[in-house]
């Protein structure tokens, strides 16, 4: 029984599946109205709006800046469902934002996302600001002392680059801490040679459980969790992974709302294998991370194997 | 005679254990540390590469098998660092994603597999302006820098970054780019000297390039 179900930021306008793909290639509108309209239909509680390149199509920021004026009007034309803008540059989400129309929208626009090593962090906030909207926040790089950025190593990190975003969210972007939805990166289980996987769980945990931070929101981008899986158990390893992350405080997923990204039954063998691939994967004294990525490794390729045929 | 379809085989099985005992073995035998590397291990995991690459193996595999082929680096190694100097490296590399950009699942991969096939490898993380690029290059004395995008918006960071080595006199020093919306195309418009599309065929560039210096 999912008690708390997650609000699926449905992803699949993003030029990495063929059917946005198709539509970006002929700039076919009508093709990014069924795909919004679908994805409402199937759940989703806010779209995706992503029309970055891909290994298969390559293009430019002036290309996705010449098309946001027709698109965002024509998504809000076919759903009501807010927007999530998903692009590290300022500029695109300006674009978006000029073109968006709030009163057809019934919640506000999310900005995917705010990172700490992005450039013009102030005119972000501005338009965070200025637009009222909502805001992802990669939590799983931080900011140095020296004025620079890097990548989360544990929880600490984590949980001190939310600090420094909430403060400024709140401060600088007149935001409340409903408005802010964490991300604190998520490896596949099955490549995971810095155990990130862990990382994250523990750093949503960590920052969940900070008394100043009550209210907070967690996402994830789900697609990468099963990344090299066998297709057979992909997306069950992502309710797997789904059911115990939510038990840390989960309650977002930028994912397919297709595949029903829900966190499955705790009766699901898949999640105590999970649980127990992610208790090997956790690095001991003395060994390197990698060490431990490996032998995540055997243990995730152990479920796969039990899962498939292979011949 | 060493068997070396059996040592491949091992590799490509992941079985870390029984490659580090055959590659002592065959050490002990007296085979050319040099043999036993290229056509034993380098050889075995290539096919892991190939395989992963049309998706006959799980990305997991491919973490086991690079496990497996360290185990018999770690013999031979040493040996061939007496040997010839450092000469045993197929080359080094200094691995970053560029600044601004987050994603290093495809960077991770690419600096596992070139470790496999034995290549120096030097992980400097994701996110990185060029200067740390620079500093790494220089003090680890690479062959090749690699650098990896993820997003149109970063992409453009990897202009700067080839533009930078060649202002710091570095220009002798080979520039491979990757990433997903990276091309052969964009690598020649930035000046930079291949690319790769995959984790394999980067290791593979890696290899052309480093013969080619």
């Amino acid at each position: 029984m999912n008690e708390k179900k997650i609000k699926v930021i449905g992803d699949l306008i993003n030029n990495a599946y063929g059917r946005a793909r198709k539509a970006w290639t002929t700039r076919n509108l009508e093709g990014y109205q069924k795909l919004a309209k679908s994805q409402e239909e199937d759940g989703a509680i806010a779209l995706d709006v992503n029309i970055d390149g891909t290994q298969v199509v390559s293009v430019k920021q002036e290309e996705m800046l010449e098309f946001l004026p027709e698109l965002i009007p024509a998504l809000q034309e076919a759903t009501s469902v807010p927007l999530c803008f998903d692009n590290p540059s300022v500029k695109y989400h300006r674009m978006a934002l000029k073109h968006h129309d709030q009163s057809k929208s019934n919640g506000k626009p999310i900005i995917n996302s705010i990172a700490a090593s992005r450039e013009n962090l102030d005119e972000i906030l501005e338009l965070i600001k200025e637009y009222d909207t909502r805001v992802i926040v990669m939590a799983s790089e931080h900011f140095l002392e020296d004025g620079g950025s890097a990548q989360c190593m544990n929880p600490n990190d984590s949980h001190a680059a939310t600090k420094h975003f909430v403060e400024l969210l709140t401060t600088k972007a007149g935001r409340t801490i409903d408005d802010i939805i964490v991300d604190t990166g998520l490896a596949p289980i099955g490549a995971d040679t810095y155990c990130l996987v862990n990382i994250g769980l523990d750093a949503i945990k960590l920052i969940n459980e900070d008394p100043d931070l009550q209210g907070i929101h967690f996402s994830v981008g789900l697609t990468n969790f099963a990344w090299g899986s066998p297709k057979a158990i992909r997306h069950q390893m992502e309710r797997a992974y789904l059911r115990i992350a939510s038990e840390v405080g989960l309650d977002y997923a930028l994912a397919n709302p297709e595949k029903d990204p829900q966190p499955s039954d705790p009766s699901d063998p898949l999640v105590d294998q999970l649980r127990n691939v992610l208790k090997i994967g956790r690095q001991q004294e003395g060994e390197s991370r990698e060490d431990a990525g490996f032998r995540q490794a055997e243990a995730v390729l152990e479920i796969c194997l039990e899962h498939i045929d292979r011949d | 005679m060493p068997d070396y379809a059996q040592l491949n085989q091992f590799v490509y099985e992941g079985k870390a254990k029984d490659v580090q005992r055959i590659t002592q073995e065959y050490v002990d035998e007296g085979i050319p540390v040099d043999q036993i590397l290229n056509k034993g291990l380098i050889a075995g995991m290539s096919v892991v590469g190939e395989d992963f690459k049309y998706n006959i193996l799980y990305v997991p595999e491919v973490l086991i098998a690079a496990r497996a082929m360290k185990a018999g680096l770690a013999v031979v190694k040493p040996l061939l660092i007496a040997q010839d100097g450092d000469s045993s490296s197929s080359g080094t590399v200094v691995m970053g994603t560029v600044k601004g950009d987050l994603h290093d699942i495809g960077k991770n991969l690419v600096c596992m597999m070139a470790e496999g096939a034995g290549f120096t490898i030097i992980d400097i993380g994701v996110d990185q302006p060029y200067e740390k690029f620079i500093e790494a290059a220089k003090e680890h004395k690479a062959d090749i820098v690699g650098m990896s995008a993820l997003l149109t918006t970063t992409m453009p960071y990897m202009k700067k970054v080839v533009d930078e080595f060649e202002n710091a006199g570095l220009g002798d020093i080979k520039m491979a780019v990757g990433g997903a919306p990276v091309s052969e195309m964009y690598a020649d418009e930035v000046g930079a000297d291949g690319y790769g599309s995959d984790a394999p065929s980067s290791v593979e560039l890696f290899h052309k390039l480093c013969a080619s210096a």
